[in-house]
């Protein structure tokens, strides 16, 4: 039983995040073919320019792939995502300083409506964001990213 | 390999050897149909049409739809660039990846094995522009800018596209 909110924490270089992937958002192109394409790492338009992860103090990616599952649809409330839509890749904090590209990592916990947990959107300690959006970011964070749970045609 | 420079965009930063009256091409006619020999261009641009049928949530993460006019720009600035290559320098454009992305736009995205190049076609009504970042990987001889006017070549853009031929 959670009798507190989740603090905030400052988040270190060596953590590593795990951010997902939609099935859509998959290379099928020579030369790139498995890797995640760079709209894999563009935000979506409610949320701003932050790019959503989950740090691995809290959350594995088995974990952060089962919580897609209880987050309802955007566009459709009441009805929950399938997880088996998304992989999961994953970066290490100090990489994604290492590209240059001004970005910032905030831990940035979800816990809507607390103390009462919302259906349709789950608490997550372990929730962070990735600030700073730009084609470059898109396309670099390709460099770095390291599949966790790949898609099955690609392992 | 062309010379690279970073580039805040708009501004023709490479002089390739072609004159900026040869890179004019009316709006309407980059539509026209493509040569034969840009048939995989054409493939790509016709095949790439099934974008428009994504619904609003596309990705479950409340994507949005991917308007008509956007994806007309991207076709326009595919047609109209890989037909003045071939008109010009007489090479073939490699048929990009042609995505659509949460926010409504489109990315085009170039690959070789010594470079790559990312296009994104922005969703702005009023506004016809496209961002674009390039480099030869791990973040040498960036490549980046605006492309403010979609409706003609721009020629230091088209001279970077030709790191991408058959």
């Amino acid at each position: 039983m959670i009798t507190a909110p989740f603090p905030l924490e400052d988040v270190p270089n060596e953590a590593v995040l795990y951010v997902r992937v939609h099935k859509d958002k998959i290379q099928k192109k020579v030369l790139q073919i498995g890797l995640p394409n760079p709209g894999a790492f563009k935000n979506t338009p409610e949320a701003g320019p932050d790019l959503s992860s989950d740090w691995n103090k809290y959350s594995t990616p088995q974990e952060s792939r089962a919580r897609i599952g209880k987050e309802y649809r955007p566009a459709k409330p009441g009805e929950f995502k399938n997880p088996s839509d998304f992989y999961m890749v994953s970066f290490v904090v100090q990489d994604i300083y290492d590209l240059d590209l001004n970005q910032q990592i905030e831990h940035s916990p979800m816990q809507d409506n607390f103390p009462d947990e919302l259906e349709g959107k789950p608490w997550n300690q372990s929730h962070c964001s990735i600030i700073g959006d730009a084609e470059e970011r898109r396309v670099r964070m390709i460099d770095i990213a390291k599949w966790e749970i790949p898609p099955p045609e690609y392992q | 390999m062309v010379h690279i420079k970073e580039s805040k965009g708009y501004g023709s930063i490479i002089k390739p050897p072609i004159s900026r009256k040869q890179g004019r091409l009316p709006i309407g006619k980059s539509l026209s149909k493509l040569p034969n020999e840009l048939s995989e261009m054409a493939f790509a641009i016709k095949d790439s049409k099934k974008i428009l049928d994504l619904q609003e949530d596309w990705d479950l993460e409340g994507a949005l739809a991917v308007p008509k006019f956007v994806w007309e720009r991207a076709a326009k600035v595919l047609s109209m660039y890989s037909k003045w290559i071939w008109e010009n320098k007489g090479i073939i454009l490699i048929a990009p990846s042609i995505d659509a992305i949460a926010d409504g736009s489109i990315d085009i995205m170039w690959n070789s094995t010594k470079a790559r190049l990312l296009l994104n076609i922005k969703n702005n009504q009023t506004l016809s522009e496209a961002h674009y970042y390039g480099d030869t990987y791990g973040g040498k001889n960036k490549f980046k800018g605006v492309l403010g006017d979609l409706n003609e070549v721009q020629e230091f853009f088209a001279y970077w596209l030709t790191d991408f031929i058959k």
